[in-house]
């Protein structure tokens, strides 16, 4: 196979060297023990676009207009990051509620209501060990 | 029939004429009202963030002059002569308060007896203790209280509240108006507030490290949890020594800094020593002792060029 490759003029080296390792996060990691799964509910009072998100992570979506969304985030357990929540609502609905709960496993750590017409949007600190 | 016309036109004719002279009474009157309304409050400013806020609240009913005008450094400022007069002349003085001005001691006479109520933005705010390492080496003008308080929004409202009840004793015709355009003012207040807490939830708890060129910026970091290390004190007068720059540089190294930040009325050459040296980025200007010019030339508009700047820096 190598031969047969090195026949072609492909240098084997090019398709057997171990990929490239990615780029360290800017961050610093953190250690998988000092981590915690903290769980987010968003329930919106009418359909609205749900939307969390958490600094260095993916912001989690709902699909199309929804009244809930789960997301979870892996944190440092010391010190979590803040989570910025979003709730899209149609403004004829006029004003609407969005609620958000934060749980670690299953205590709830932070419950907070937000209101307003169309976009509501805020955000909340889950508060330290 | 002739003598009627003669006499109809004659009381025509007097009526007409009482018509005028009122209309010329109402007319001189409604000119006197008017030019009564029009003599704006004559406000004179030491600060440029209450200038902001006075300039919002009194809108067409106060003449705002700006003593010390942003771009320039308030910690080295002295009135003039001429500032001094334009003082003199003013109905209220506002500043910032808390030893900002080091000078303000010396105006309360004059102050007193010119009849210029001074408005103190620092009576109002909750001080917070100045980080006072690295004056080890020397004696400065601050008390231990970190006078910087409009790095935090919530003072600034209470400083707005404060400055339209000035307005108000000055000017109780205007109430409506300055209740107003305060009421105005504190819903831009708290939609700027929930402004930065969203930009800043983009920035990991671990980058909030803030390297400034003095140490102006502890109502934001207590507010919005950064830790700061300043190349000098809370004034831009104080000199840091060689010691306290090795300290600094090598505290950055550790922290893994990456970026430092100049100010926009610093000269940066020690910032852009300890750049060198760490491999932090330069990270832009912040608008630490008031206002800047262009889109910082407002409270909003320097508020959210320095978030921008450290969100861009530092994610």
């Amino acid at each position: 196979m190598a031969a047969g490759l090195a026949l072609l003029g492909v240098p084997v080296w090019i398709l057997t060297r171990p990929a490239p390792s990615a780029p360290p996060p800017a961050s610093a990691p953190i250690e998988p023990e000092k981590t915690a799964i903290y769980e987010v509910l968003l329930t919106a009072s009418a359909p609205a676009r749900l939307a969390v998100r958490a600094a260095n992570q993916p912001t989690v979506e709902s699909a199309g207009t929804a009244t809930s969304l789960t997301a979870c985030f892996t944190m440092n357990a010391a010190e979590p990051e803040d989570l910025a929540v979003f709730g899209n609502f149609d403004p004829a609905a006029g004003n609407s509620a969005l609620r958000v709960e934060v749980r670690l496993a299953g205590r709830t750590l932070a419950d907070a209501t937000f209101w307003g017409t169309g976009l509501v949007e805020d955000v909340i600190a889950i508060p330290k060990p | 029939m002739q003598g009627f016309f003669a006499i109809d036109l004659h009381d025509r004719g007097e009526a007409i004429s009482t018509l005028m002279n009122r209309l010329i009474l109402a007319t001189v009157f409604l000119a006197w009202t008017t030019f009564a309304q029009a003599e704006p409050l004559r406000v004179a400013s030491l600060s440029t963030v209450m200038a902001d806020l006075a300039r919002d609240i009194g809108a067409g009913r106060v003449e705002v002059t700006e003593i010390v005008k942003p771009g320039v450094d308030p910690h080295i400022y002295e009135p003039t002569p001429g500032d001094r007069k334009t003082i003199a002349r003013s109905q209220i003085l506002l500043a910032s308060g808390l030893g900002f001005e080091g000078y303000l001691d010396k105006l309360r006479p004059s102050l007193e007896k010119a009849g210029v109520r001074l408005v103190v933005g620092g009576d109002v705010v909750k001080p917070i203790e100045a980080a006072c390492e690295g004056h080890e080496d020397h004696a400065h003008s601050h008390g231990s209280t970190d006078p910087h308080w409009w790095h935090s929004i919530s003072n600034v409202q209470a400083v707005a509240a404060q400055i339209c009840e000035a307005f108000v004793t000055a000017d109780p015709a205007g109430r409506a108006a300055y209740e107003a355009n305060a009421k105005i003012l504190q819903t831009r207040l708290a939609a700027l507030s929930k402004w930065v807490r969203l930009q800043l939830a983009a920035l990991p708890k671990a980058n909030r490290v803030l390297v400034t060129s003095h140490d102006a910026l502890g109502y934001f970091a207590k507010e919005n949890g950064f830790e700061i290390f300043a190349v000098q004190g809370i004034s831009t007068s104080d000199q840091p020594s060689s010691q306290k720059v090795q300290r600094l540089i090598e505290e950055i190294k550790a922290r893994k800094v990456k970026a430092i930040f100049a100010e926009n009325i610093e000269n940066p050459k020690v910032l852009e020593q300890i750049t060198n040296e760490t491999g932090a980025k330069p990270g832009g200007v912040l608008y630490a002792d008031g206002l800047g010019n262009g889109a910082a030339s407002t409270y909003d508009g320097m508020m959210k060029s320095n978030v921008s700047t450290i969100v861009e820096a530092l994610k």
